[in-house]
């Protein structure tokens, strides 16, 4: 404290200090009341080991049927999860090869450019996701469907085959040309890369034929959910790229590595504490993000035939959620009620679960960034 | 690996990396370019008379010179079609048919009495063999009528005046039974037949004629019906000819016509030019088929209607730009169909601003608590690790936590309302903001710290006046950027705030009354709005204005920033 402090001035910083640490703790207070009040609405549904079992095993969601009502919740589960696993191989390899381009390969100026990009991306509403999800993107997916897919395939499988041919190529050619100073790479790589693809043509070709009957599917709801991922990945990825220090680099540099077997080998494994935190926490925005899935996924109540099929609707927890509550009685308690509780308290375990796992491997208690 | 293709895979890696960003570039374009675009349209459009017609009747709009020569002008060019429809419509080519029609009826009923033998006899059978009877003997009574009525139906098919047809058989039918009372009084006088057998005589010796109407009737009712399908798009483009008509019609939307000069070409290619008629198949299901009326009416004077209407379209509706600046100023009508989105910008500004005077000076208070006071450890770890946990926590469970605690069992109102929506959203944002202050702080020098103190300050006197002065300024662009996310968010109202309609609060009504807000009607216009091919224009205006808000946020954010970091490297 500063000179002169009397009993009363120590008694202000005192009680200042105090009512400072009263108000920080109130992100703790909510997060207690949170659990409490959820749990707390959820009890009565979890009462009933009868419904809680079927909660966790049953396929037939009909919470509202007055006579024989139903809570099998699975396929709402695996709704959330097929979702959840869709954007992240959409987001996750797109999102760190971006930080890394965008932290190690480009000039600062065109990093500077991405920056602010980046951020509206994450700034964007995702209400205003959903509304592109459903008034933009699912008419185009439903009359246009096999274009887009073949030309996704495509724009992944043309430089995915020629880096692979490469790798592959040299691979099989210190194995044929053990002892050979130069072995013909060429003679492997390029049937290798024309193989490939050849093959991706194919399954572009193949995709041209798809028909896709609803514009509201799993594919539209994990590639918007991606695109919504993709801020918080790259940013957070970045962070961690950047925190690797100079001198790594720069001792890869001198003992002759290129810029690419610097990143592998030297930058990303320095980074990838940071990086999987980046991942987790684009998942947690992807499991908990309601709009957007309740607009796109087509909210069907069963699980795609078959279970892989992204081209046909799915109902997620979140967006069961919304949807229910708004027409379940929100005051009296309800079965409807409580048993969206449950679902929500499963959601509020996950990310608290999520939480925990990225504040473990981060190694420390870093906030998220949004 | 051989050097060169070492230098190969680092190009093509290096290559990969630039594609991502291209792919990230235009991955931001796809989205934000139709948006931009269509939700401009919302604003600046070609708009037709019609959309003056509701703004100067319905939004207290005064008609300029240019409105009133636009109403003149296009009532002038529509007198010329509905001229046509009149002309479809009367009586005049049923008249043409009517003296035919009816001299047969006459003689028919004349007739009767050559019959008044066989009837007499037949009068005296079995009551279920003396209808069949009287039927057989009628037929030869009324061959002579069915033949003219099949005859005129079929002249006014081709000729257009079926329509007037129509109304003329419909009073006919009544014509036939007075006919049918009065053959039965002329056969069965003096015969001393009762009550029952008189009625037996008058419905069965028209009841020849009554089928043959309902054939020629039905008959016209499908070339009618297809009339009436077409007129109904007429009107959904035009809207309705005069007040009478307006007037005894309920919603908005009926009462004007396209206000849109593209949904009125659409209206006029899909349900003016093809229309939806309902048919029975073979098996007599009711089935709906889209046929194209310029096949359906050739050779009609319907024909020269479609053809006035295509080459009159644009002096029926005056196709013109408008400029709607009304779309943020006005209440919507009808469904959104009509008007602005008003209430809704005022309701997010309500949430936004309550979330903000709550989130605000709580959050810079644990942010000064976290970067002045607390000493690392235990405690402190405890609660940051809170703070990332409650950033973590999904919107939607927010919501429902808001549902659960301040509305249902602190009872902050009576239901949904502004205030319970606000402290959710400030509970949703206050991570981001202690977050965001703590770093603007923690980015104060510790030298201004030690200087204050050095004059004599208390520590919560240079606090006060030295440390969040100089951190004032990039605290706002944190501040500033969770505004934006408060403004956006959906899940967290739905429960708590958000309603459907409404028109905009005052302040006293914050504290008990929901409110509309964008996020919330975006959704509910785009998935529950029962006719959404009409508001498209709302959505993407909706939608535009939510984005231009939250980024135009983040934008000034960002440049506020932008200026703190060459401010802080010019010193």
């Amino acid at each position: 404290m500063g000179g002169g402090g009397s009993f009363a001035q120590a008694f202000c910083a005192g009680a200042g200090r105090l009512l400072l640490f009263c108000i920080t703790a109130l992100p703790t207070v909510a997060i207690v009341f949170m659990i409490f009040f959820i749990a707390g609405e959820a009890v009565p549904f979890f009462a009933d080991l009868k419904n809680t079992a079927e909660f966790f095993s049953g396929f037939e969601w009909r919470p509202s049927d007055s006579h024989a009502p139903h809570f099998g919740a699975l396929s709402i589960f695996y709704g959330t999860v097929m979702v959840t696993l869709g954007s992240c191989v959409l987001a996750v390899p797109a999102g760190i090869v971006a930080a890394v381009a965008l932290s190690e390969i480009s000039s600062p100026k065109i990093s500077n450019a991405f920056k602010p990009v980046v951020e509206l991306l994450a700034a964007i509403p995702s209400v205003v996701y959903g509304f592109f999800a459903l008034v933009v993107f699912a008419p185009l997916l439903q009359e246009n469907g096999g274009v887009l897919l073949a030309v996704a395939v495509l724009l992944i499988a043309f430089p995915a085959s020629v880096v692979a041919a490469m790798c592959l190529g040299e691979l099989a050619a210190s194995v044929f040309y053990k002892d050979v100073r130069n072995p013909p790479v060429k003679l492997f790589s390029v049937p290798i890369g024309a193989l490939l693809m050849a093959l991706g043509l194919f399954a572009a070709h193949k995709m041209l034929s798809v028909e896709i009957t609803s514009g509201t599917n799993a594919l539209n709801a994990s590639v918007i959910l991606a695109v919504m991922a993709l801020p918080t990945i790259v940013s957070l990825s970045q962070d961690a790229l950047g925190s690797v220090g100079r001198d790594m680099r720069e001792g890869s540099f001198a003992l002759g590595a290129t810029r690419a077997e610097t990143i592998f080998k030297v930058v990303l494994p320095c980074a990838k504490s940071g990086i999987a935190v980046a991942v987790i926490l684009g998942l947690m925005r992807v499991v908990g993000e309601t709009m957007v899935v309740w607009m796109a996924s087509g909210n069907a109540l069963k699980i795609p035939e078959p279970f892989y099929n992204f081209l046909e609707p799915v109902r997620t927890v979140t967006a069961t959620i919304a949807g229910e509550m708004g027409e379940a009685d929100q005051s009296t308690g309800s079965a409807r009620y409580h048993v969206l509780f449950a679902l929500s308290f499963c959601l509020l375990m996950a990310s608290l679960i999520f939480n925990a796992a990225g504040q473990w491997i981060g190694g420390g208690f870093k906030l998220p960034k949004k | 690996m051989k050097d060169s293709s070492r230098k190969l895979l680092d190009k093509s890696f290096t290559a990969l990396a630039t594609f991502t960003l291209v792919m990230l570039g235009v991955c931001v374009a796809a989205f934000l370019l139709p948006i931009i675009i269509r939700g401009a349209g919302a604003v600046v459009f070609k708009a037709t008379v019609e959309h003056e017609k509701v703004l100067c009747e319905n939004f207290g709009r005064d008609a300029s010179e240019a409105d009133e020569a636009r109403f003149a002008s296009t009532n002038a060019a529509r007198e010329k079609f509905y001229a046509l429809t009149d002309a479809y419509e009367s009586a005049a080519a049923a008249e043409k048919f009517a003296s035919d029609i009816d001299a047969l009826r006459s003689a028919s009923t004349a007739g009767a009495a050559k019959y008044k033998e066989r009837i007499c006899g037949a009068l005296k059978l079995k009551s279920s063999e003396r209808a069949a009877k009287i039927r057989e003997i009628s037929q030869k009574l009324w061959s002579g009528y069915a033949d003219t009525l099949a005859r005129c139906v079929k002249e006014s098919e081709t000729s257009g005046g079926s329509y007037g047809l129509e109304k003329f058989l419909d009073a006919e039918a009544d014509k036939l039974s007075a006919a049918g009372k009065e053959i039965s009084k002329t056969l069965t006088e003096g015969s001393g037949a009762g009550y029952s057998a008189r009625s037996a005589v008058a419905r069965n010796s028209v009841h020849y004629a009554l089928g043959k109407l309902e054939e020629a009737k039905s008959d016209l009712a499908e070339t009618n019906a297809a009339y009436n399908v077409f007129k109904s798009g007429v009107r959904e483009l035009l809207g309705p000819r005069d007040a009478l008509e307006k007037n005894s019609l309920n919603l908005m939307r009926q009462k004007y016509g396209q206000t849109r000069y593209e949904n009125a070409k659409k209206i006029f290619s899909e349900d003016i030019e093809t229309l939806t008629l309902t048919q029975k198949d073979a098996s007599g299901a009711e089935k709906s088929v889209r046929v194209s009326a310029r096949e359906k009416f050739s050779g009609t004077p319907v024909e020269k209607m479609l053809d006035t209407l295509r080459a009159d379209f644009d002096a029926m509706l005056a196709p013109h730009t408008a400029f709607y600046w009304g779309f943020f100023t006005d209440n919507p009508a009808d469904a959104n169909i009509f008007g602005g989105i008003f209430p809704m910008i005022v309701g997010t500004f309500w949430l936004t601003l309550g979330a903000m005077l709550v989130a605000a000076p709580l959050g810079m208070a644990s942010a000064v608590y976290f970067s002045e006071y607390a000493r690392g450890g235990g405690i402190t770890g405890f609660l940051r690790m809170c703070v990332g946990t409650l950033a973590g926590v999904p919107s939607v469970v927010f919501g429902l936590f808001g549902l659960a605690f301040l509305i249902n069992t602190l009872k902050v109102s009576d239901g949904k309302s502004v205030l319970a929506g606000s402290l959710t959203l400030a509970l949703l944002i206050l991570p981001t903001i202690i977050r965001s202050c703590e770093e603007a702080l923690k980015a104060v020098p510790n030298s201004y710290r030690e200087a204050a103190g050095a004059l004599g300050a208390t520590k919560a006197g240079a606090i006060l006046t030295v440390v969040l002065p100089a951190a004032l300024p990039s605290m706002l662009t944190g501040i500033i950027i969770s505004m934006g996310r408060a403004a956006g968010e959906t899940a967290p109202i739905i429960f708590t705030a958000a309603t459907s309609t409404g028109l905009a609060l005052g302040l006293g009504e914050l504290f008990s009354q929901p409110t509309t807000a964008l996020p919330w009607n975006i959704y509910n216009i785009c998935s529950e709005h029962e006719m959404a091919e009409r508001v498209g224009h709302v959505q993407y205006g909706m939608a535009l204005t939510l984005t231009a808000i939250v980024l135009g946020l983040n934008l000034a954010a960002i440049i506020l920033r932008m200026k703190l970091q060459r401010k802080l490297k010019n010193r």
